[in-house]
């Protein structure tokens, strides 16, 4: 799904390397967490994978589903498949959640040349989501994230992310800002949408996330590079010892 | 509301083609001679064969023209308009005036009908659409829709060139009553050359049917249009009033200088809504309309509520301040503004709230957008007169910038003579946010459509002010005006 | 446009003119050097060739400076009987003093700033400024134009690069008599990396007329704290322009309590040149009926240009207003083309008092760059009703209620002065003026 071989990138701005050599594979279905210190490139890692402007990719290259991604504007990698789950989601005032989301559903059709959704099968299409994610739809009628809530706006995301069923979902630390309700109302969404031909990579600081949202593999990213990989248990040993003896490295 | 769930469609299906307006009409036409004179004057008042009076007036208001001194006050800059080369009368040649659509020139009804506005249509829809159209082309009215439903509740909506024949004492008692012949520039020379517009008397208690329009259309080559609508709300009376303007793309500039008077009594509502799509000239700034217009709300009577909402998204100049005289005590003005300004477009709009009366409210919600090189400037006044006891204004101005090549100014007066009056100012500038656009575009939405959303975005305060078919066809403006100002 | 010829501003009073003409050519510039004199011609000419600005002029809309048209104010030579000062204030250092525009030893003391401040009075320094006079000062401004003719005397303060000066200097600029005109100038260069407070206090006795002009030069990474106290006797007549250059992340911190004068207009013009450039411009005016029983009027009125990417500013101006009081604001942000990444914060609020009171407030902002976060806010009313119910239902009397809902409107921008001693001071004279005005 996802083939990351030795990723660099760079701050444009003020010319700072951030990745420096990432290599990363996510199998279909498959479930990834990098965890890392801060200013480890966790994020921007995200930024890059999902085409933001500011960055310079130096070297390497993704592959995804068989597309150079880096060749890609940020609307045509969200029309192939990917997603991401902003760490910070924005406001945009005036703008409808509802209009927002059948306007971007659209749009990902048009690009895949499926046929578009009109005004009322949208709504039909979307109260199921929200329902099955246990989401109230008055969310849909305000304006974009404007005066949600830490919690409502990273639910917004996950309704978001059900509503435009991508291939890869990228979730960039969606726990920050959220205490343990929140953030287990919030990870019952994503394991929702868990399903065999959808991967994920979960970027988070902490291990707590990682146990409602239980990935099969699990890497850890220091100095902007994937420095040790291994299965979930390998959260429950950062979690005891830090990150202290990787950032030396 | 449900018209902003509709953006998107209505985005989508907007045509590649920047001004969808810009066609010509051919149609055989007639014109004064080209220049202004008192001969020109007489010319035009003896066309519409007006009374002595109006003639009388016109030249009084030619007259004092002559004195007076085009403004420079505003963030404007343009060539030099040549009153000579200009011609003040062009109408479509017509042996009879038509007494019904049927006698009405069929390339005219053609023309109305590629501008979105189906004459003939609407007249047979009637009930179900609910508004009535008049159309002036050039310088005359060349068709008013529904007018027997509307005389059945007691409204005049006719051109104003019949009012003046019809309606002698409310014509004479209203017209210049809130805009005098000496009041400015443009308006005096209005005056002195209107040639057409509407006339709308509601009377004692009347709530207005429909939705009553007027769709201005330029059509002529080195023709100025100069309309002048006149709207009077009686007590009680309620009307919704729309105005819709349009014209061919044509290299030279084109003068278009309006007035608008609307005159209310006690308790009496009038709700003017505004699209303004004239051509705005070309990306390099050659051609487009001069666009100089004087429009105010007399809020005579006590109770009475005015509202100004107006979407400016064409014209190579704007120079456009729709004002309210709060005089009556417990009176409102209200004025809702979106001004888009684009490549080489200048607009330097806003509005004048006087406060006379006593707890005299008013509300001032502007958006501007700049984009290409385009200056957009907000200029209004807020004053409250010692007699306006616990006067209120809210102002709320905002101005968001696209690319680095246009400016944004904002000019407001602030002039306070009541110590119980309550004033609060906002202004803010700043650009689209580069973290919303990518919020879009990573939800699979590309550049220029995000744009159109948040600017739409931007605009909603002022969009869901207008009537539900126009806030449809604005929010498609807003998309169409910022087409080529990213990537 | 058919004719744009400008409408020229006859109604001046033209009587005007010749007395500062003859003044002018009265005087002995015999010992200036050529640039001086081609300074003050040119300043001279700029005046002549305007007079007065009118109300017709947009800057001054708002002020009318008809009272000056009349000419009766003559320029003097100091005289000995001058109003009283007192002595040093408790938190200055160092103290010049000025009467009548002319620095008076006897009464200052400068000795303890020796070293890497210079102190002078400028009229000692004038001849030898040819490089440094006046490069910040448009003399084409009437007003301008008059002080450059006319003035003789002032403060010149140059501090050295990264000296930090902690004491305080003390400016007083007192003016006595009838009809007296006076043309301070002031010139202050701080050199890179070094801080500065200084308070000027603007006080006197009679009809006067004082038209001053000011240069301040803040260089790179330097830090400029100037205060003004303006207390001139309520028939005077105080006009003050200074002009302003903001080097890289170097700051100019301004604050301004205004209660004196019949007519007083602080106008500031500031450039920030350098990126990392900040601006304060702040300030509170109290003001009241003037001594011939009409308005006292008080014009703010400033202008910042952001002329380089990544700098900020914030301005904020409250006023009180009894009586007849007539408050004007009028506050310009320009931020230029490339000029990115700016943020312009501006506030303006009034509260009037009296239903004699008069307010005119204009802020406006003139943006080329797109990359830029700009406010301005304004705010007119009186005093609010709700939170005067409240203090009364918790018992304290009315009178005492309004009292302090006033000090705590004007409290907020006094917080916002910097040095703690000058904040006490001016929260002080405002407080008086409080008790001698608004309570009753």
């Amino acid at each position: 799904m996802l083939k990351i071989s030795n990723l660099h990138a760079a701050i444009e701005s003020v010319n700072k390397p951030i990745l420096k050599g990432v290599d990363l594979e996510i199998g279909t279905g498959e479930i990834h967490a990098i965890m890392g210190p801060n200013g480890s490139g966790k994020s921007t890692l995200s930024y890059v994978l999902s085409g933001r402007d500011g960055y310079e990719v130096t070297g390497g290259s993704v592959d995804f589903a068989g597309q150079d991604l880096m060749d890609m504007e940020p609307e045509e990698r969200a029309a192939a498949g990917l997603f991401l789950a902003f760490q910070y989601p924005v406001e945009i005032p005036g703008v409808q959640t509802m209009t927002f989301l059948r306007t971007a559903l659209n749009e990902i059709k048009k690009a895949r040349g499926e046929k578009e959704i009109d005004a009322v099968g949208f709504l039909k299409f979307v109260r199921e989501k929200c329902k099955s994610l246990n989401i109230s739809d008055d969310m849909m009628r305000r304006a974009v994230n404007v005066g949600f809530s830490g919690g409502e706006k990273k639910r917004n995301e996950t309704l978001q992310m059900a509503v435009l069923e991508p291939k890869l979902a990228i979730l960039d630390e969606t726990d920050s800002g959220l205490d343990i309700d929140a953030l287990r109302v919030v990870a019952d969404g994503v394991n929702a949408l868990r399903s065999e031909n959808r991967s994920m990579l979960v970027i988070t600081h902490y291990q707590r996330l990682l146990d409602y949202i239980v990935p099969d593999k699990v890497h850890v990213m220091a100095n902007g590079r994937i420095v040790k990989s291994g299965g979930k248990e390998l959260a429950l040993e950062l979690e005891e010892h830090g990150y202290a003896q990787y950032e030396a490295a | 509301m449900a018209a902003t769930v509709d953006t998107v469609e209505r985005v989508e299906s907007i045509t590649a083609d920047k001004y969808k307006y810009g066609f010509v009409t051919d149609i055989e036409m007639e014109s004064a001679p080209i220049g202004l004179s008192e001969d020109i004057v007489r010319f035009i008042s003896a066309k519409k064969e007006e009374p002595q009076w109006m003639l009388d007036w016109r030249l009084t208001a030619y007259r004092h023209w002559l004195t007076m001194e085009e403004p420079n006050w505003a963030k404007i800059g343009y060539e030099p308009i040549d009153y000579q080369q200009t011609y003040f009368f062009a109408a479509p040649k017509q042996k009879v005036a038509p007494k019904s659509l049927d006698e009405v020139d069929p390339e005219l009804l053609r023309t109305y009908e590629k501008l979105g506005i189906p004459l003939k249509e609407q007249e047979m829809l009637a009930g179900v659409v609910g508004v009535a159209v008049d159309a002036v082309f050039d310088s005359v009215s060349v068709a008013t829709t529904f007018r027997a439903k509307l005389e059945e509740a007691g409204v005049i909506f006719m051109p104003i060139s019949e009012a003046i024949q019809k309606h002698p004492d409310l014509v004479k008692k209203y017209m210049g009553s809130v805009v005098p012949t000496t009041d400015n520039y443009f308006a005096a020379l209005n005056c002195a050359v209107f040639t057409d517009g509407s006339f709308v008397y509601v009377p004692k208690g009347v709530h207005c049917p429909m939705e009553l329009s007027t769709y201005f259309r330029i059509n002529a080559q080195n023709t100025g249009q100069f309309e002048r609508t006149l709207i009077i709300a009686d007590d009680d009376a309620y009307v919704s009033y729309l105005e819709g303007c349009t014209a061919p793309m044509r290299d030279e500039n084109q003068l278009h200088a309006a007035v608008v008077e609307l005159v209310l009594h006690e308790n009496a509502e009038i709700k003017y809504s505004t699209v303004q799509n004239w051509y705005p000239g070309d990306e390099e700034g050659k051609g487009g309309i001069y666009n100089f217009v004087t429009k105010r709300a007399k809020c005579a009577g006590a109770n009475s509520k005015v509202s100004w909402t107006q979407v400016e998204t064409g014209s190579a100049v704007t120079w456009k301040y729709p004002s309210c005289i709060l005089q009556g005590d417990n009176s409102q003005g209200e004025f809702y503004s979106i001004a888009i300004t684009n490549n080489m477009q200048q607009a330097d709009t806003g509005t004048k709230m006087i406060h006379i009366g006593k707890n005299t409210r008013s509300r001032i919600i502007s958006k501007g957008i700049s984009a290409g090189k385009a200056q957009n400037t907000y200029r209004g006044l807020v004053k409250a007169l010692p007699r306006a006891s616990n006067a209120r204004n809210f102002t709320q101005c905002d101005s968001l910038l696209i690319g680095d090549k246009c400016g944004a100014h904002t000019v407001p007066y602030i002039e306070i003579s009541n110590s119980t009056a309550r004033i609060e100012h906002e202004a803010t500038t700043s650009k689209v946010s580069e973290d919303q656009l990518f919020y879009c575009r990573q939800r699979g939405i590309p550049e220029e459509e995000a744009l159109a959303l948040i600017v739409n975005g931007f605009c909603k305060e002022v969009l869901q002010e207008l009537p539900m078919e126009f806030a449809v066809e604005a929010q498609k403006l807003v998309a169409i005006s910022l087409e080529g100002s990213v990537g | 446009m058919l004719n744009t010829k400008r409408r020229k501003e006859t109604d001046q009073v033209s009587s005007v003119i010749p007395v500062y003409q003859s003044l002018y050519s009265n005087k002995d510039h015999s010992s200036d050097p050529n640039w001086l004199r081609e300074t003050r011609d040119a300043g001279m000419s700029a005046f002549a060739g305007q007079g007065f600005p009118s109300v017709r002029n947009e800057k001054w809309k708002y002020t009318n400076l008809a009272s000056l048209s009349a000419g009766d104010f003559i320029a003097v030579e100091p005289e000995n009987d001058a109003f009283k000062i007192g002595p040093k204030s408790a938190w200055a250092e160092a103290r010049m003093v000025f009467v009548n525009g002319v620095y008076r030893e006897e009464l200052s003391d400068i000795n303890a700033l020796k070293g890497q401040v210079k102190v002078v009075r400028l009229h000692h320094s004038l001849s030898t400024m040819k490089d440094y006079f006046g490069f910040l000062v448009d003399t084409a401004l009437p007003t301008v134009g008059l002080n450059s003719a006319l003035m003789q005397d002032g403060y010149r303060v140059v501090v050295a690069d990264k000296a930090k000066i902690d004491g305080i200097l003390e400016l007083v600029f007192a003016n006595s008599g009838h009809k007296n005109a006076v043309f301070p100038r002031n010139s202050l260069k701080l050199g890179k990396g070094s801080e500065l407070t200084l308070v000027e206090r603007h006080v006197g006795q009679g009809s006067y007329f004082t038209n001053s002009v000011g240069e301040v030069d803040v260089q790179d990474g330097a830090k400029f704290h100037h205060y003004r106290l303006q207390d001139d006797d309520i028939s005077a007549i105080s006009l003050s322009h200074s002009f302003v250059r903001v080097g890289a992340d170097a700051l100019y911190d301004n604050f301004a309590l205004s209660t004196g004068a019949k007519l007083a207009r602080n106008e500031i013009s500031c450039v920030i040149e350098g990126e990392g450039g900040h601006l304060n411009l702040l300030g509170a005016y109290l003001i009241s009926d003037a001594a011939d029983g009409k308005g006292q009027t008080c014009d703010t009125t400033t202008f910042i240009d952001h002329a380089v990417a990544n700098t900020t500013s914030k301005e904020i101006y409250k006023g009180v207003l009894d009586g007849r009081g007539h408050g004007v604001f009028q506050g310009k942000i320009l931020v230029r083309e490339d000029a990115q990444k700016i943020e312009g914060n501006q506030l303006s609020r009034a509260l009037m008092l009296s239903d004699k009171a008069e307010i005119n407030t204009k802020p406006e902002l003139e943006i080329y760059a797109d990359d830029v976060i700009c406010s301005h806010g304004a705010t007119v009313g009186d005093l609010d009703e709700e939170g005067l119910f409240y203090l009364r239902s918790r018992g304290i009397p009315k009178t005492k209620a309004r009292a302090l809902l006033v000090k705590s409107f004007v409290g907020e921008v006094l917080e916002e002065i910097h040095n703690e001693a000058i904040r006490e001071a001016f929260t002080e004279h405002a407080s008086n003026w409080l008790v001698a005005n608004a309570e009753g």
